[in-house]
């Protein structure tokens, strides 16, 4: 047992700085027999050859105890213990106390089993290890112990069976480092480089590990099913080779990118060249893995199969090119079936309307009134169908055309289909009412022509017998809109039917005929819609309709 | 119809429909027009008047006309093609062609114009407008200078 007088002559930081760090459990293995051959004078140095000597210390100078002394104190690092053959602690040093927690006065008296874990003493490791002490000289061991407080620390060790110079086992010695640190490290590492090994062999992504030069190292088994080659191919192989040509530019700048330490990854798509001389599409990210000393070690590159999203790509190109070919065509298709009853459905129907004339010119006075009617009722009957087919073309055409923006001066607009229609039979007692200005919309200055003229005429056509046409047009701010109103003192329209009323080839007037194909407010609605404005129709009080045109500012 | 030689002016029509045909033709009769009206069923056909073959060789029977009046669809030869075979021929470059025709439609139109079209009337419905019509282009061309 050290005395306090030693310690403080010594002074423990000196001696610490001497040995600590130089020594490992073998050295101070030697050391110790070499020691305890001047401790018990009985003791064999079997473990001969390199002696121990503290720095700046003669034998001569020190006593076999001190120097013994000295020799525990230093090595606090070490747990030493000595006990007799049945494994009782006889000697306990301080590095021991430190290490595994027991002080010497706990210690002396225990069995050296204590430091063991419970499973490695039911398995009879410590027995074991005495065993193989006394028939080698020595056990070397790394295992878990257990601390006073029982906690695991993980320790290198030695025990030395000690004998008399006659061979008799009389002691054991164990010496111990608490390797816990390491062994954390060690196993958060063994773990971490299982989670990589795991995860490079199992990712469904192509991983390739490549040295700065860019040769491949290893590759997983995702990247080689992509590129279709085996690891004996690939090992040496430098990475960019299995990039098609044209790509390869783009490689060069991504690791450029990264060896300029712009960014820390960089993905990129690119084609690698398949088996068979195919290509496959992939996402590829590189990395640059570093050293510890933050110098550059690999690169790490990711290969995501993407083919199927630039296939497609691919198909939906081809399929959007197939769908506008065929709305050519089918619109290609509509003009050619406007054109044929434009040009060949007419033809007919003048010839209807002409053969009935030339009856009623040439044979008037040889046929009779009744006849003569019936020759003006096919007369009438084609000239309404030439109107129908005029509509029906017209509102084909404001379905078709292309629509231009630009800015509309709906003022204009509305004069314009006004000043037409004063022109036109039926207007001539007609007042116009134009509440200047209605003001600008970003709409096509042509087709809303139309829109105003049919509304207009419509204003004039469906009139009341007993009144003369008023038509008011005026506009209405509402915000994020702008409304026009054209308004008039006609016969109005039953509640009922105001949608109707926008319907193709609907006629709702009721009462006396008024001429129309039912066409008109087709083409204004349609129109709208296309302008991406609204319309409707409100009833006038106390007569008539109120149209309206909605449009965005 | 076999027309009786004449000095007065001739008004070739191209047409293929033979309702129409009659039409133009009483149209004309009736509207006091002093003009000749030659009438041939399409294009080709008018290309043959013109160069006074075959049936057409007799160019007092057969004068050059001083205007024309085409349908645009014809078989064989439509009045497009009529118009720009026209206008490679330097002999027949400056006849005025008027376009007769139910289409209404922009594009022919233009492209009627653009391919030397003096005028563009579609033939209407009611055969009293037709009459005037053709009263109104006889008269016109009666009016006109013609080289």
């Amino acid at each position: 047992m050290p005395s306090a007088p030693c310690r403080e002559a010594t002074g423990a930081p000196y001696r610490r700085e001497r040995v600590r760090g130089i020594i490992g459990v073998s050295v101070l293995c030697r050391a110790l027999t070499h020691v305890l051959a001047h401790r018990f004078s009985r003791a064999s140095v079997r473990d001969g050859g390199a002696f121990f000597t503290l720095p700046k210390m003669t034998p001569t100078e020190l006593t076999p105890e001190f120097r013994f002394q000295l020799f525990l104190d230093a090595a606090s690092d070490y747990a030493i213990f000595f006990t007799d053959v049945s494994a009782n602690i006889c000697e306990w040093s301080s590095g021991a106390e430190k290490i595994i927690g027991y002080t010497e006065c706990e210690a002396l008296g225990l069995n050296g089993r204590v430091i063991f874990t419970a499973e490695d003493r039911a398995r009879g490791a410590p027995e074991e290890e005495m065993a193989t002490a006394e028939r080698c000289g020595q056990a070397n061991d790394q295992r878990w112990h257990v601390r006073k407080d029982g906690t695991r620390f993980f320790a290198v060790g030695r025990l030395v069976a000690l004998k008399d110079p006659a061979g008799t086992l009389y002691g054991y010695a164990k010496i111990l480092r608490d390797a816990t640190p390491h062994k954390t490290l060690e196993q958060a590492l063994h773990a971490s480089d299982q989670q990589f090994r795991a995860t490079f062999a199992q990712a469904p992504v192509g991983m390739v590990l490549t040295s700065l030069d860019g040769r491949i190292l290893q590759a997983n088994a995702a990247f080689k099913k992509i590129v279709g080659k085996e690891d004996a191919e690939l090992e040496g192989q430098g990475l960019i080779e299995l990039t098609v040509p044209e790509d390869r530019e783009a490689v060069r700048r991504q690791i450029e990118e990264i060896l300029n330490g712009n960014t820390k990854g960089v993905v990129i798509e690119k084609r690698l060249l398949g088996a068979d001389g195919s290509t496959v599409w992939v996402q590829n990210s590189c990395a640059l893995l570093n050293d510890a000393e933050g110098r550059p070690l690999n690169f790490i590159d990711l290969c995501q199969d993407i083919s199927r999203l630039k296939l497609s790509e691919a198909d939906l190109a081809r399929l959007v090119e197939e769908r506008t070919s065929s709305l050519v065509e089918k619109t290609k298709q509509m003009e050619s079936f406007c054109y044929t009853i434009a040009h060949d459905l007419r033809a007919p129907l003048r010839a209807i309307a002409g053969y009935a004339d030339f009856l009623r010119q040439d044979f008037a006075s040889t046929i009779p009134a009744e006849g003569i009617e019936y020759i003006q009722r096919i007369a009438a009957a084609a000239s309404r169908l030439d109107r129908l087919i005029s509509d029906l073309l017209g509102y084909t055409r404001t379905q078709q055309i292309a629509l231009v923006r630009e800015d509309v001066d709906l003022t204009r607009v509305a004069q314009r289909a006004i000043d037409q229609i004063r022109r036109e039979p039926g207007s001539e007692n007609a007042t116009f009412e134009l509440a200047s200005p209605l003001g600008h919309v970003r709409a096509d200055n042509v087709t809303l022509e139309h829109v105003f003229l049919n509304l207009v005429a419509n204003a004039v056509k469906f009139r009341r017998e007993d009144a003369p046409p008023v038509v008011r047009i005026y506009s209405e701010d509402k915000g994020e809109t702008l409304r026009v109103w054209v308004e008039d003192n006609g016969i109005g329209i039953d509640p009922r039917f105001k949608d109707r009323v926008f319907g193709m080839f609907e006629r709702i007037s009721s009462g006396r005929a008024i001429p129309g194909t039912g066409v008109g407010l087709a083409i204004v609605s349609t129109t709208m819609e296309r302008l991406g404005g609204h319309r409707g129709v409100e009833t006038n009080m106390p007569h008539g309709s109120r149209f309206w045109l909605e449009f965005k500012k | 119809m076999i027309p009786s030689p004449s000095s007065d002016p001739v008004i070739l029509v191209a047409e293929d429909d033979i309702n129409d045909q009659a039409f133009i033709r009483r149209a004309f009769q009736r509207c006091g027009a002093p003009e000749r009206i030659a009438i041939v069923n399409d294009g080709e056909e008018a290309t043959v008047y013109l160069r006074g073959l075959g049936p057409y060789a007799d160019r007092t029977l057969h004068p050059l006309p001083r205007v024309i009046l085409t349908d645009l669809k014809m078989p064989r030869m439509g009045g497009i093609d009529l118009l720009t075979w026209m206008q490679s021929r330097a002999e027949f470059r400056l006849i005025p062609v008027l376009v007769l025709t139910s289409s209404n439609d922009d594009e022919d139109i233009a492209n009627a114009f653009g391919h030397g079209a003096k005028g563009y009337m579609i033939k209407p419905v009611q055969f009293p407008d037709l009459e005037r019509l053709m009263g109104t282009i006889a008269a016109y061309w009666r009016m006109s200078c013609v080289p």
